[in-house]
């Protein structure tokens, strides 16, 4: 799971253009400045294109519902990627 | 108090937490105008939650395509090969797709998308406004769609009456159920027909057709056909997305003067055009999705 955070923090970095980002489970789109719908679909093509997975919709939206963060995510590209 | 507004943008925020930038981006940009005038718009058209879960639903689909397809736009700089016929298959005869995500959604759309919001504003103030003053205050809408725009012009003008048109039996369905709970069906006619090959079609003063030619493959011939429909005087209010990659987008326009100059061939005179975007382009988006509305006499 910590490769796998690095890597996914490395895309948040090039997606957002913000080399500092340093991500953590409980990180929303509230703690990461530009983190808003349009953003967080141009984050998850990036991440498909990355880790080689594909996210349905209602997965993609599920991310950003409330009470979802960084760490909804991980686990879920950990799912995706067989990891679990 | 816009609280069936409140309501619904709290679902949106629990369960379609894409969507839900979209309602707080527009409190802010539109104000209270727009709060009043969406939360009155929803209560109607969507009257109770799976109804406001299904255009939530459809919305959160066409927004997640469209930036997909968007991705491959930027790279190719085309869209993706398709006919009409295709998407008619795919898309307009569906009626699953149309009735329960395709129409809920893009009807949301039109309060919840900037450019979409934008557009009626200038409509209501290049085009509503003068059907409201003019003696004969009859439309033809061509490719209804959703009706939403028909459903505006007889909500705002009670002696208005209109004649909307299209290949989809959902889309006029659709338009049926709107208009009816906004209680305006009785002055409306439904035509499931094609209005260039449709015989002795009155002209009439007014007639809109929204975001129609970039789902053709000749846009030209039916601005041709949307010219004969415009009587003597009359005015028509026409629209257009520009570099809007989705899965029945067969025509691309990829700037503004491409839309004026069709328009322009097709015998209009140019009254004026209002362009607006999605969002700001970026790095990583250099080419945004837009629309063209242009306000046209003959």
């Amino acid at each position: 799971m910590d490769e796998l955070r690095v890597n996914l923090q490395e895309v948040f970095r090039d997606v957002f253009d913000d080399g500092e980002i340093l991500l953590r489970d409980e990180m929303t789109g509230h703690d990461i400045e530009g983190w808003d719908s349009l953003m967080h679909l141009n984050l998850i093509i990036a991440v498909e294109k990355r880790f080689g997975v594909k996210f349905a919709t209602a997965e993609i939206s599920n991310l950003k519902n409330e009470g979802e963060n960084v760490g909804s995510m991980l686990v879920l590209l950990a799912e995706k990627m067989g990891l679990n | 108090m816009c609280t069936y507004l409140d309501e619904i943008q709290q679902v949106a925020r629990r369960e379609f937490g894409l969507t839900e930038g979209s309602f707080t981006k527009n409190r802010t940009l539109f104000g209270i105008a727009w709060e009043r005038e969406f939360d009155e718009f929803l209560r109607a058209a969507f009257p109770d939650s799976s109804e406001y879960r299904k255009a939530l639903r459809g919305y959160t689909e066409y927004i997640v395509d469209v930036m997909r397809l968007l991705v491959d736009f930027q790279k190719e700089g085309k869209y993706a090969p398709l006919t009409y016929e295709e998407a008619t298959h795919q898309v307009y005869q569906n009626e699953d797709r149309m009735m329960n995500e395709y129409l809920p959604g893009h009807l949301i759309s039109q309060f919840l998308w900037v450019h979409h919001y934008r557009h009626l504003l200038f409509f209501k103030t290049f085009f509503l406004r003068d059907l409201a003053n003019a003696a004969d205050k009859r439309f033809h809408d061509v490719g209804v769609g959703t009706g939403f725009y028909s459903s505006v012009i007889l909500n705002a003008v009670p002696e208005a009456a209109g004649h909307g048109w299209d290949l989809s039996p959902h889309s006029l369905r659709f338009t049926a159920r709107l208009l009816s709970r906004f209680g305006t069906a009785n002055r409306y006619s439904f035509h499931l027909n094609d209005v260039l090959t449709t015989p002795d079609v009155e002209p009439l003063p007014f007639v809109l057709s929204i975001e129609v030619l970039e789902h053709l493959e000749d846009p030209l011939g039916f601005l041709c056909g949307l010219r004969r429909m415009v009587a003597p005087g009359g005015k028509a209010f026409i629209t257009a997305a520009l570099n809007s990659p989705h899965e029945d987008h067969v025509f691309l326009y990829r700037n503004e003067l491409e839309v004026l100059d069709q328009i322009r061939a097709a015998g209009f005179h140019v009254e004026n055009a209002f362009s607006a975007y999605a969002y700001p382009p970026s790095k990583r988006s250099p080419i945004v999705p837009s629309v063209e509305a242009v306000v046209a006499t003959i």
